[in-house]
């Protein structure tokens, strides 16, 4: 009954019709129905749940007195600290990404020869799957696996260590990973962006005399300066929210008593492996509050936004 | 005529010249190097592959992969990625672009609202819904079939699509779409003959990108499809790893054969891979 209603909305009332003036207006809420139900579905209504499920203990929302016993456990348990500790760390990758990128990016400008193919394969990292990047990866860091094979055999056999298990050398070495494969996607987008500044304006400087350093920071970086501030935006919700896939893949167990995690991934280990799903959803609500925090960095950053 | 592409008219120094290509070839080939390791390993043999670990293949063997497709069900599990990818794209592009539509043209209460909100969405990582979903997935005992991770994929692509999609349509002149009025033409007619086929750029580069997401999805699809012969192709990669963890040269030949979807595809499209990319880099 709802449906065939609906489907007479869409269906009809054309566009220019005027003596319907009323349909006219709620037209657009009909087009816009499915998407708004969908996102409901997916969305609000998980998200109330687990908002609702942290304030109560045992996780569900008609067990006892709303209290905030599942947030004194995450806050005092070593674990949620390692985990948040981590993610900071991955924000680490994003100057040592801004570099590389910017400089390949500058190059690849240039034109030389062959740079298409370079900007296609550079970009290849970030397309293959994380799992299965990460898989390669991890047999290529373990302890008789090929990097320090090749440490060993050109006499550095000392500094062939477990590169995924030892504590120090876990999470660096996932950064390692992470820098490899977005690199590219830093190349690419900064790349496009160079593409689409005034060719004039760098006639000009070149005709002016101007050297390659004083090209890069008088015109290319000014220009760049809303794509990179974008770039540092999508990283950071990168590193702050979706590392699970890596961590997964080259520790996965998140490493002893979850040392190596990422927040998603201790909401992953408390869901699925300690069961206990209060602590996750305390968590989830501290992933959220980051997320909004990210929100609105990302509207204050894309305000002064050109199109590339 | 001017050339009005940008070219190096300085006289090329040669020590420049040498430090940029090699840095440039430095980058390439660290780009490459696991795929080169997939190769070459996959197509040794153990014993081979023990001595020898970075060189190239003493005698090339195939055993690999035979063991691969023999003891796996790769080929089912390739087919349930390809089924969840297409079937969720379809859903996204037809609600995205219906939602879109309306938000390009009309203006109506609450339009601005939802504009703004659907960006948040798109910063919240899914692992916050899992719980929740999973729960309502075994209530309407979903588990282990595609529907679940269809339809959730469905909605996390949504608000993207829906704001890619809406600031494309903008663009779109307004005459075209007066004329069509003018000559009677209803809605559906204005999106589907007119607005989707100006769109297509944008459209492919939405699809591209969008199935790049939902291909290599690990978390959902790792939750919700837990059975042999549901699971997707990421999900069993994963599970290579501990079923061969002594089979390195078998191990490789999986992931190669996993990979090579993925990679066929960006070979033929990779216009499209770049476009997608930079498309978030719009004016937000």
């Amino acid at each position: 009954m709802l449906f065939k209603l609906y489907w007479q909305g869409i269906f009809e009332y054309p566009a220019g019709n005027k003596s319907k003036e009323y349909m006219k207006k709620i037209k657009p809420y009909f087009f816009v129905a499915p998407a708004i139900v969908w996102l409901l579905a997916i969305y609000i209504y998980p998200i109330i749940r687990v908002i609702a499920s942290s304030f109560v203990k045992a996780g569900l929302p008609d067990r006892g007195p709303v209290n905030i016993f599942n947030y004194t456990i995450l806050f005092t348990d070593i674990k949620f600290w390692y985990a948040f500790k981590n993610n900071l760390l991955f924000l680490l990758t994003i100057p040592v990404l801004l570099i590389l990128s910017l400089l390949l990016s500058v190059i690849l400008f240039e034109r030389l020869k062959g740079w298409q193919i370079a900007q296609g394969v550079l970009l290849l990292p970030f397309i293959l799957a994380i799992p299965f990047t990460g898989i390669v990866f991890t047999y290529l860091l373990q302890y008789n696996g090929t990097v320090n094979e090749v440490l060993r055999s050109i006499n550095l056999g000392v500094l062939a260590h477990d590169w995924l298990v030892e504590d120090k050398l876990a999470i660096p070495a996932i950064m390692g990973v992470v820098i490899w494969r977005d690199v590219g996607f830093g190349t690419v987008l900064f790349l496009s962006r160079l593409m689409s500044i005034d060719e004039s304006v760098i006639e000009a400087s070149m005709i002016d005399g101007a050297g390659w350093w004083q090209r890069f920071f008088h015109i290319f970086l000014p220009q760049m300066r809303s794509i990179i501030e974008f770039f540092v935006v999508i990283e950071s919700i990168n590193m702050l929210g979706w590392m699970f896939d890596y961590i997964y893949v080259m520790t996965s167990v998140g490493g002893q008593n979850l040392k190596f995690a990422t927040l998603d991934f201790y909401v992953y280990a408390y869901t699925f492996a300690f069961k206990n799903f209060g602590v996750a959803y305390a968590a989830c609500v501290i992933l959220l509050i980051i997320s909004i925090v990210l929100v609105f960095i990302r509207s204050r950053v894309t305000r002064n936004m050109v199109e590339v | 005529m001017m050339k009005t592409r940008y070219r190096k008219y300085s006289p090329p120094k040669v020590f420049e010249g040498i430090v940029k290509y090699g840095i440039m070839i430095l980058f390439i080939l660290s780009a490459l190097l696991p795929l080169y390791f997939v190769v070459i390993t996959s197509l040794k043999t153990k014993i081979d592959y023990a001595g020898n670990k970075l060189g190239f293949p003493t005698h090339w063997v195939f055993s690999n992969f035979i063991e691969v497709i023999k003891s796996n069900l790769i080929f089912r599990w390739i087919l349930n990625s390809l089924i969840i990818t297409v079937i969720t794209i379809a859903l996204c592009i037809i609600i995205s672009c219906f939602a879109s539509y309306a938000l390009a043209r009309f203006r109506f209460k609450g339009r601005d609202f939802i504009l703004n909100a659907i960006i948040p969405f798109m910063i919240i990582p899914p692992v916050v819904m899992i719980i929740p979903l999973l729960l309502v997935a075994v209530k309407l005992k979903i588990t282990n079939t595609l529907i679940g991770p269809i339809a959730i994929y469905t909605g996390v692509l949504l608000p993207f699509s829906i704001y890619m999609l809406t600031k494309f349509f903008e663009t779109i002149s307004q005459e075209i779409i007066d004329s069509a009025v003018v000559d009677g033409c209803g809605d559906l007619r204005i999106l589907f003959n007119i607005i989707m086929p100006l769109s297509k750029p944008a459209l492919l580069t939405l699809i591209v990108v969008n199935s790049l997401y939902v291909w290599n999805e690990l978390l959902i699809a790792l939750i919700f499809l837990q059975s042999n012969t549901t699971r997707t192709l990421v999900v069993g990669l994963t599970l290579f790893k501990s079923r061969y963890s002594t089979n390195t040269t078998i191990l490789m030949a999986g992931l190669l054969i996993g990979s090579i979807p993925m990679i066929a595809i960006y070979l033929f499209s990779q216009k499209y891979f770049v476009k997608g990319l930079v498309a978030g880099a719009v004016k937000g």
